[in-house]
């Protein structure tokens, strides 16, 4: 029933329930006011009852009793006459007062205390004071407070009356307020009742709206099948009702339109997957419903136009460069080696010459014996064969690794020290190897020497463009649990903060062009880190640059 | 105790009966009749009243006495008084009483006689003229000679023999137990002279007494000197302790509601003598200023009503305006205290003010001083109290007060009417001569008591010396004047007693109902145990 209600009637008939309510509820609160008003004003009717006897009766009496004393103490009969003044009329009321209470008892009770205060006032006249005094404090005392409690037990009888009505007009009080809870209990659960029943209608018709739209928007989100069905399941003739009809038809159209979207979208993941694995050349050729895509589509293909084009020019760009550099460390490496091999060459060179010159000075002599002559060819034979050794041990040095293999870590510092070593001491460098504890690794023997020497290539340079006082530079070798460490410092000042991190970049340098091509760092550090895994760090100790390698130990890395 | 009966909610009044017990009185002396009496005031002054004879006793009368051993006098002239003596009257001892006993009596009193009147600068001779008529001879006109005349002792030839006149201030007293009176009782044990008496003194009718068939009570103690809490509780509280005493003025209403006794009240012309001590010259009272400011600092309305309860009369001097004659002489005096304006007040403290004062009193006149010392207190006076229960230590700090004087400051004295009707009760206490004077010297007021002497009570001449002592006195506040007290008695239900208004107990007159305790056999009725109406006799 409710389901074929418009919103705003269920939302009106809402209001009207609370409407009743409000007005059903203020008729009661009216009546119980009223009836209020009634037991008030029977309260009051009692309690005046009640003050009536303390007015008209008890504090009469208290005064007379008053008044009786002071006649009794007072001095001369001039004062009693004085105060007898006052006595006499308070008599007369209270002889007036007690009929009104219709109480046989209590008058019988009044009529002797006057009796007794009589007593007291003639014993007084008749100055009988000590009979007075008795009197006064005796009998007439003890009448006083009977009829003084009499009265207040007529008092009392009234105070109960008051009582029982206060408590009358407080059950009617709370018979009402019964009436007023249940009513508005009642009212309450109706209202609730009725708008669980609205709510959970209008809930209903949310929810279904809302699980139409999630579907719609997991399709749209292709979260699920884009042929899955989907349509707003809404009976309401309400509001909703008529939302869902039109949410359904326009499912529909994007349904349709999402199909060809998702065609597209499809062909663009094909597309860039082509471009993923290099082609380039892949275009996407098909066209979607909406404009956007469509659009997207042509600057797609446009996009990949361009990036084609910037690949081609950028990777001959790069072609060129690394020909260059390679050029460039080869005549670098090749000039060091030169260098080098000139280092090792001048002892045997001069020693050649000095036989040479022997020779010669022996054959101006005539002294030249063949002994001598045949002696000095061996010699020089020797240490040209030893010169010969020298370019293959170069030779060798500089071949590539075929492939990784177990190498001691000593012999290949070795190996590099004694490229350079001629030319540390050519330049009195003092060169230092501490072999702490010897280790071998796994990976490419000659590249790691390279390595160590274009770092001790660095360091000797370094030591001679700052013209250092006496240089040094020490290699120290080091066994950890699971590294095995190389560590090259020298006393050339240090790596300036500000190109710290630069220092291992490639065509970074600081050595005149001439000297430095900027590889030599890049290359080590792509031997020791890329190839061999290790890590290759530089610092600045206080007195110089420290290298450090770090290498896994050759157990550990062969397993 | 409430006398309430019937319905419980209805409280009957205090039902009173009436004092009349006549009805029940036994007229004759029986064996066993005895009854008990505090005397505290001059308590030898009235034993002697009971146990001897006089020529003439003082009485409630007019002129202040009746005849007792003489039947008829003659005033011949100012200076010869002639009287016709009782016949067939014996002494307690059984000799008989005549004009030679009398004789005997004069003879001795005059040659050692008592000093507190001036009959002894004024009798000459007493002269035998038959066995029952004797004549006076006076030196010199003396208007106070009839009641001195009732005070001359008449005693037996033994007593006279033994014992002689010794004349003193308290006057020759018996001094010793023993018939040696013609009074109504013969003293049997104990004595009371004045400065000397037992606590308890007994009495025993005397079977030779003139009066036929009185006393009607065979035996009276007499108690001298109980305390005043001691004897409200004997006379209200028990029925055989005391059978008469006077109260506190405050006890009036127990007294009234008392299981065993009745209220009676009477003017007399009892005193109450406050002495300021003149003697004693360091004293500021010998300041008049002073004497004076402290009259006006007692009011006597006040004191009259919360300390007397209404029984007493203002008076201006110490003197009872129940005296006729103090009465007239007073007329014109207002007691000091009397409408005192606030300026008058503040005058009277800048007098007073931190004067301490010593105070000699009885017990029984505590409830005085009370109300003395609350208003004195309002003038920043102090008083210290010595208190005692016997009048004869007050006679020892009075009597020889001016030989050497003491350093009391205030003395109280209740001075009954010893000399019948006449002021002289009171005036002798102004005559610088006497040991019961504490005015140092006024030669004035002497000039004025030595007219008083020589002026008959009825006079004219006798008015105006009145009025100028209570004026000497008055002006000089001599004393401290307080109201006079009437006198408040309790007395046994059973027992028929009228007080004279004088100071004399006329207990031979007095009568026991059949319910007394001495001759009663069983309880006490119940009936008799409400209240009676007290006895105001209005004289």
């Amino acid at each position: 029933m409710i389901k074929y209600l418009r919103i705003r009637y269920k939302f009106f008939m809402m209001a009207a329930l609370g409407m009743i309510a409000i007005v059903l509820m203020s008729v009661l609160a009216q009546s119980i006011s009223r009836d209020g008003f009634q037991r008030l004003r029977d309260v009051f009717d009692d309690s005046k009852k009640v003050q009536h006897i303390q007015r008209d009766f008890i504090a009469p009496l208290f005064r007379a009793r008053e008044i009786t004393l002071a006649l009794v103490t007072a001095p001369n009969n001039d004062y009693r006459a004085e105060i007898k003044k006052e006595l006499i009329p308070l008599i007369e009321k209270l002889d007036k007062a007690f009929p009104l209470l219709e109480n046989d008892e209590i008058q019988i009770i009044w009529n002797n205390y006057k009796k007794l205060i009589a007593i007291t006032d003639a014993y007084m006249q008749s100055g009988f004071e000590e009979g007075a005094f008795t009197n006064v404090n005796n009998v007439e005392r003890k009448q006083f407070y009977i009829l003084i409690s009499d009265l207040e037990k007529i008092q009392e009888i009234q105070l109960d009356n008051s009582l029982f009505t206060f408590e009358k007009a407080q059950n009617n009080f709370y018979a009402k307020q019964d009436l007023i809870v249940s009513g508005a209990i009642l009212v309450v659960v109706l209202t609730l009742l009725f708008g669980f029943l609205i709510a959970r209608s209008i809930v209903f018709s949310i929810d279904s709206v809302q699980n139409g739209l999630d579907q719609f928007f997991a399709l749209l989100g292709r979260k699920i099948d884009k042929d899955a069905k989907i349509t707003i399941e809404l009976s309401n003739r309400d509001e909703f009702g008529d939302m869902a009809k039109k949410i359904n038809t326009n499912i529909e159209i994007v349904r349709e339109n999402l199909k060809k979207d998702l065609v597209i979208i499809e062909g663009a993941t094909s597309v860039l997957n082509e471009i993923k694995k290099g082609n380039l050349t892949s275009r996407l050729k098909e066209t979607a419903s909406s404009e956007e895509l469509n659009r997207l589509q042509s600057m797609m293909n446009e996009m990949l136009d361009n990036l084609n084009q910037r690949i081609i020019i950028e990777i001959d760009e790069r072609t060129k460069q690394e020909q260059l550099l390679i050029q460039q460390s080869k005549l670098a490496s090749m000039g060091n080696m030169i260098g080098n091999i000139a280092h090792q060459w001048r002892q045997p060179l001069s020693e050649v010459n000095a036989i040479l010159m022997s020779i010669q000075a022996q054959k101006e002599n005539h002294d030249l014996s063949d002994e001598s002559f045949f002696s000095a060819l061996d010699e020089c034979d020797t240490i040209l064969s030893h010169m010969s050794n020298t370019i293959s041990d170069f030779q060798n040095f500089f071949k590539p690794s075929k492939s990784k293999s177990k190498f001691s870590l000593q012999e290949a510092c070795k190996n590099a020290s004694f490229i350079i070593e001629s030319s540390l001491k050519y330049n009195q460098i003092n060169y230092q190897v501490d072999v702490i504890e010897n280790s071998e690794v796994f990976g490419y023997p000659n590249e790691f020497a390279q390595a160590i020497l274009n770092i001790l290539s660095n360091a000797k340079d370094i030591l001679l463009e700052r013209e250092i006082q006496n240089p040094y530079i020490k290699l120290t070798l080091e066994r950890g649990n699971n590294y095995a460490l190389i560590k090259i410092q020298d006393n050339g000042g240090g790596i300036e903060e500000t190109i710290m991190e630069r220092i291992f970049e490639p065509y970074f340098t600081t050595k005149h062009a001439s000297r430095g091509t900027g590889i030599g760092l890049y290359m080590s550090k792509i031997i020791i880190e890329a190839n061999m895994h290790g890590y290759l760090n530089a610092c600045n100790t206080n007195v110089g640059a420290l290298f450090t390698i770090k290498l896994k130990l050759e157990t550990q890395t062969a397993s | 105790m409430i006398y309430a009966w019937g319905n419980e909610k209805i409280i009957q009044p205090i039902y009173y009966e009436n004092a009349n017990i006549e009805k029940d009185l036994i007229n004759e002396r029986l064996k066993e009749s005895h009854i008990k009496v505090f005397i505290p005031s001059i308590p030898y002054h009235y034993i002697s009243k009971l146990i001897n004879g006089t020529l003439l006793r003082i009485a409630d009368t007019p002129n202040g006495w009746e005849y007792m051993m003489a039947i008829s006098h003659l005033k011949i002239d100012d200076l010869t008084y002639e009287f016709t003596l009782r016949e067939g009257v014996k002494f307690q001892d059984g000799t008989y009483f005549n004009a030679d006993s009398v004789i005997h009596n004069i003879e001795a009193f005059l040659k050692k006689p008592y000093t507190y009147t001036d009959i002894h600068n004024r009798l000459k001779s007493i002269e035998k003229i038959s066995p029952y008529k004797i004549r006076f001879h006076l030196y010199k006109p003396y208007g106070m000679f009839l009641h001195d005349l009732a005070a001359i002792n008449l005693y037996s030839d033994t007593y006279l023999k033994k014992f002689a006149w010794k004349g003193g201030a308290t006057g020759a007293n018996t001094e010793e137990a023993g018939p040696y009176g013609l009074g109504p009782y013969v003293l049997t044990k104990g004595y009371a002279v004045g400065r000397k008496q037992t606590s308890t003194i007994e009495l025993k009718a005397n079977p030779y007494y003139f009066e036929e068939g009185k006393p009607y009570i065979e035996k009276i103690t007499v108690y001298t000197q109980l305390t005043a809490e001691e004897s409200v509780q004997m006379v209200l509280n028990k029925e055989n302790e005391l059978d008469i005493s006077p109260i506190p003025f405050n006890k009036k209403t127990e007294a009234t509601l008392s299981f065993y006794a009745k209220l009676l009240t009477m003017p007399s012309m009892n005193n109450i003598m406050i002495y300021f001590n003149l003697i004693n010259t360091g004293s500021v009272l010998s300041n008049k200023e002073v004497r004076i400011a402290l009259n006006q600092a007692i009011d006597q309305h006040s004191l009259l009503h919360f300390v007397y309860k209404n029984e007493g009369k203002i008076a201006p001097t110490e003197a009872s305006p129940n005296y006729k004659v103090v009465k007239s002489a007073t007329k014109n005096l207002k007691a000091y205290g009397e409408n005192i304006s606030e300026d008058e007040k503040n005058k009277i403290k800048n007098i007073l003010s931190g004067i301490t004062l010593n105070v000699i009193t009885q017990d029984r006149f505590m409830f005085l001083w009370k109300g003395i010392e609350y208003q004195l207190n309002q003038f920043n006076v102090k008083l210290n109290y010595t208190i005692t229960t016997s009048e004869k230590d007050i006679y020892e700090q009075l009597l020889t007060n001016r030989e050497n004087p003491k350093m009391w400051d205030l003395l109280t004295w209740g001075n009954d009417d010893w000399y019948g009707n006449h002021p002289w009760t009171t005036f002798f206490a102004y005559r610088t001569s006497s040991e019961w004077c504490a005015i140092k010297e006024d030669n004035k007021l002497q000039g004025f008591i030595e007219d008083f002497f020589t002026y008959s009570l009825e006079t004219k001449a006798f008015q105006n010396t009145v009025e100028n002592i209570v004026n000497q006195v008055y002006q000089n506040a001599y004393m401290l004047f307080v109201p006079s007290p009437n006198l408040v008695l309790a007395i046994n239900k059973e027992v028929f007693y009228m007080p004279s208004s004088v100071a004399i107990m006329p207990l031979w007159e007095a009568k026991i109902s059949k319910n007394h305790w001495s001759i009663r056999n069983g309880n006490y009725p119940n009936e008799r145990l409400l209240p009676m109406k007290p006895i105001k006799v209005l004289k």
